[in-house]
């Protein structure tokens, strides 16, 4: 036994060393496969040789096998325009001033809803045309094109009305449905991860609405975003966990009491969320998730507004005369036991410090 | 010295405090307090990030509303029990009620605090701080009944109420809320069991029972009328002593509760 351990010995020990550098090496490659994925794939498709790369143009990186798989690019737009080195290419601007990101993710592309639509589909057939670059008119009557309804409504609306070639403030088609804004990352509705999912809708708005220097200019001085997270509606929506399912978020979000497609000023009486002059149309409002509703319930809707003395005194000064108070009862039962405490608590050291002062004499 | 101590044993004896009828009401309103705690807050703080984890690990609001829902129930049928069990009891019991004899006790408890006299307040079966409790507490649960009740169902309080009673009932249940958490986590729960006597947690609540030396000291006036009270019937085995009592039962004399005993502690 001795003998043959011996006799195999360099050649053994020659073994183990090798072994040990493989497993070094696989350990340091799974690990780092696993830490840097995204970087991994990144470079593996960079080396990839398979796809189809058009002459000419072989510097930008071929597309992932896995990725190409997932959506649709008959004319190989993405051979340059997947090219990350363009995302700094900012050569031509819109008329107001905003650039056009020549660059396209494809890790977007892969979760778009519009990912088996060709590149063409929505840009021309000759997309090197730049005299009518995309702005968000023309990009919204692009989406109009298909989606015939929406495109109609959102013309009418405030978001739609307002929208020229020198003012994009408002939003368009991509600023609610892309996470990221880009046309090339839409989501769909019902997606918990899409922007206008109920559990997100606010937020986005928000990206807006909840930007008073921007919405000054609009005459909307209400805090809408953080007065819908205060309401019970906005509370429900946000303490609802991540996972919930589309029941389980059934409660008025911004577009339940505004419209999306078809949002209006409140001061155009339309039926959507009411009127600043009456309360008719905040009923109807109301009443299409509450039926029951009557007019006592509207009137005591503070809507986006904080609670004011003008328009609510009873409110106003009855909810602040009784947070006084129960800050004063509470604060005076605290001050009671503190002092209960700070007394007891005195006596007890003394009488320890006795305690032990005559246990070390004896 | 040695550490081993034997004690002899011996028999407790205990006063009955609170009957059936009082703890089964406590429990109730404990456990409903307990739930109502714990689904209302997160709602109050709904932007922390806590809220959130919390309502997720009851897999959403809707759930935590069903449960805050009924906890408000069984408090709502526990109070209006109470109310009833109160006014329908016979004899009709007033010891509840603030008493001129409340401002005396007042007086010698905070000369007691602030050690200008070695004297313990003498109490009645309730303390001038067990009527502030119930007095705080009662109406405060009534306030948190009648905003809770109108949120709950703000179209039909709409239906008799003015609009502005929903905005104003919410802002009322929020800050009520934290007042009844606060006075019972800190006010509440330091004056029933961070007494002297019963450190760290009185039982008394549960169970009823609270022994008879701590009776004779806690609520020394009661316990007189107790004693008076029981003094003819009373029979005890030998080794047990009742303060205010002979060793060996009535019989032999009376003798007054040791009212004034300065004691060690405190």
């Amino acid at each position: 036994m001795v003998s043959r351990y011996r006799s195999g010995g360099s050649k053994g020990r020659r073994g183990a060393v090798l072994l040990l550098v493989g497993m070094a090496l696989a350990v340091v490659v799974v690990s780092g496969g696993w830490l840097f994925a995204g970087k991994a794939s990144a470079e593996a498709a960079t080396t990839d040789t398979t796809s189809v790369i058009p002459p000419g143009r072989d510097k930008g990186p071929a597309p992932d096998p896995d990725l190409a798989k997932m959506f649709s690019d008959k004319k190989n737009c993405l051979s340059c325009h997947g090219d990350k080195s363009l995302e700094g290419l900012m050569t031509i601007k819109r008329p107001d001033g905003s650039p056009i990101v020549l660059y396209v993710d494809r890790t977007g592309l892969a979760g778009t809803v519009h990912r088996y639509k060709d590149c063409t589909s929505c840009h021309t057939a000759d997309p090197h045309d730049k005299k009518s670059p995309l702005n968000k008119i023309s990009l919204s009557a692009k989406c109009g094109s298909c989606h015939e309804y929406e495109y109609a409504q959102y013309k009418d609306s405030v978001h739609g009305k307002i929208q020229s070639a020198t003012n994009s403030d408002a939003a368009t088609c991509t600023d609610c449905h892309s996470p990221t804004g880009s046309p090339h990352n839409i989501q769909r509705v019902l997606d918990p991860k899409s922007s206008i999912y109920p559990k997100n809708v606010a937020a986005t708005c928000a990206k807006c609405h909840n930007n008073p220097q921007l919405m000054g200019q609009y005459g909307i001085v209400e805090r809408v975003y953080s007065s819908y997270m205060r309401s019970f509606h906005g509370k429900s929506i946000e303490l609802s966990p991540d996972q919930s399912s589309i029941q389980q978020l059934d409660t008025a979000t911004c577009v339940s009491c505004h419209g999306s497609h078809n949002t209006h000023t409140i001061s155009t009486g339309d039926g959507t969320a009411g009127s600043a002059s009456g309360t008719d149309d905040l009923l109807a409002t109301c009443k299409s998730c509450h039926p029951e509703a009557g007019p006592e319930f509207v009137t005591g809707f503070l809507g986006h507004k904080d609670v004011n003395s003008k328009d609510e005194p009873v409110v106003y000064w009855g909810g602040k005369g009784f947070k006084y108070f129960s800050r004063f009862m509470l604060g005076f039962g605290l001050l009671t036991v503190a002092t209960s405490v700070s007394i007891r608590s005195g006596s007890y050291i003394r009488r320890k410090l006795k305690r032990g002062k005559k246990g070390s004499e004896e | 010295m040695g550490r081993i101590i034997v004690e002899e044993p011996r028999v407790n004896v205990s006063i009955t405090r609170f009957d059936v009828q009082q703890r089964a009401q406590h429990i109730l309103i404990i456990t409903s307090f307990f739930v109502l705690s714990i689904t209302g807050i997160p709602l109050k703080f709904s932007d922390w990030q806590a809220s959130a984890l919390w309502m997720a690990i009851w897999h959403g609001p809707e759930n935590v509303r069903i449960a805050h829902h009924w906890a408000a129930w069984v408090m709502i049928a526990t109070c209006a029990y109470h109310l009833i069990y109160s006014l329908t009891r016979r004899p009709f019991s007033t010891e509840m009620f603030p008493k001129p004899r409340d401002i005396v006790d007042f007086i010698d408890d905070m000369k007691h605090t602030f050690r200008l006299s070695k004297k313990h307040p003498q109490f009645g079966r309730y303390s001038y701080r067990n009527k502030m409790a119930y007095w705080v507490v009662y109406p405060g649960a009534v306030t948190m009944i009648v905003t809770g009740l109108i949120l709950l169902f703000p179209i039909g309080a709409t239906a008799h109420l003015p609009g502005w009673s929903v905005p104003l009932s919410l802002m009322i249940h929020s800050d009520a809320s934290i007042l009844a958490i606060g006075w019972i986590l800190f006010v509440h729960m330091y004056y029933a069991h961070f007494s002297r006597l019963t450190m760290p947690f009185d039982k008394s609540v549960i169970t009823g029972k609270v022994p008879i030396e701590r009776y004779a000291e806690e609520f020394p006036r009661e316990y007189a009328m107790i004693v008076a009270a029981e003094r003819p019937t009373l029979r005890l085995p030998k080794d047990v002593s009742v303060p205010g009592l002979h060793p060996h039962g009535a019989s032999h004399g009376v003798e007054e509760p040791a009212l004034e005993e300065p004691v060690g502690e405190d």
